[in-house]
């Protein structure tokens, strides 16, 4: 089986997704498992996530120590627009108590981190 | 009767003229025998007894020289001898005065060094343990420093688990937000 680099395998993966394919995920799973690089499978989502945040499409993850509700989605959304320009932005939203309030947000080439857990491990790092 | 006695018994005459030795009392023949006799006995004592005496004088003298020489050298000798003893002596004393002073120089020395030594390591045993005690001191700080960290990390964060509620956490991420868009 050829060897397909990483780079073009997003590539082709983000075209096909863009327009409405979703069965490349399959695809890309099977060729994944097939060719032993399971241990891609990370890597090749944030390569897709870059082409497409390249393209205006943002997906950040978004996690807090509480539910969002929908209204501070939107202002997250518009803030993520604001600040890198995209023309869409999807998060995906996960709650983790650990990080007692704040948020953090994990974009392709970026990490915002508001969090009290980032500021409590920061108070930690003075220790010498 | 002596054969002198006997000799002028049949010397004498009678009625002879006396001569001119007659005149003078003197027998010419008895000078005659006694000059014989006397160069007999010269020449006796010259062959025999003349070179055994003068043989042993000469020998003698020979002796009492060597003698004399023997003691004039001894006596030379002696006196070299004890010239040479005397050096030797102002020597031994000169060197015995050399080693006494260089042994207590170096024991002078040695004392000092001593003390010097005992100083040095004194000063250094102080030293040492002045470090070590900054040292402990300074652990003892940064020790101290970091639990207080733990602590107030600890605190806080039970502190703001405790506060962070829903609405307060929004009230949180909506400044937040807010504070990104300013920058």
């Amino acid at each position: 089986m050829p060897e397909l680099s990483r780079r073009k395998l997003a590539i082709h993966a983000t075209d096909r997704l863009l327009d409405g394919d979703t069965s490349i995920v399959q695809e890309l799973a099977a060729y994944l498992i097939a060719s032993g690089r399971e241990r891609e499978s990370e890597l090749l989502v944030r390569d897709i996530e870059q082409i497409m945040s390249d393209k205006g499409i943002l997906v950040a993850d978004v996690t807090t120590a509480h539910t969002l509700d929908k209204a501070l989605e939107e202002e997250i959304i518009s803030l993520l627009k604001k600040e890198t320009d995209s023309t869409q932005v999807v998060i995906r939203t996960t709650v983790d108590p650990l990080l007692i309030g704040g948020m953090k947000i994990v974009l392709p080439d970026q990490l915002l981190d508001t969090s009290v857990r980032r500021k409590l491990t920061a108070l930690s790092a003075l220790k010498r | 009767m002596t054969v002198y006695q006997l000799y002028f018994a049949s010397t004498e005459t009678v009625g002879q003229k006396p001569g001119l030795f007659e005149s003078l009392g003197i027998d010419w023949k008895m000078l005659l025998m006694q000059t014989v006799a006397f160069l007999a006995l010269l020449w006796l004592l010259n062959k025999y007894v003349f070179p055994v005496l003068t043989k042993t004088i000469d020998d003698r003298e020979q002796a009492i020289e060597e003698s004399q020489r023997a003691a004039h050298d001894a006596s030379k000798h002696a006196a070299e001898a004890e010239e040479k003893m005397k050096e030797m002596l102002q020597e031994a004393r000169t060197q015995a005065a050399d080693i006494v002073t260089t042994a207590k120089e170096q024991a002078e020395k040695l004392a000092s060094d001593s003390d010097k030594k005992a100083k040095d390591r004194a000063e250094r045993i102080i030293e040492t343990a002045h470090e070590d005690i900054t040292k402990e001191v300074e652990r003892a700080r940064i020790s101290l420093h970091n639990e207080l960290i733990d602590l107030v990390t600890l605190a806080t964060e039970k502190v703001t688990s405790k506060a962070l509620t829903k609405s307060v956490d929004k009230n949180e991420i909506t400044n937040s937000i807010a504070g990104v868009s300013k920058k």
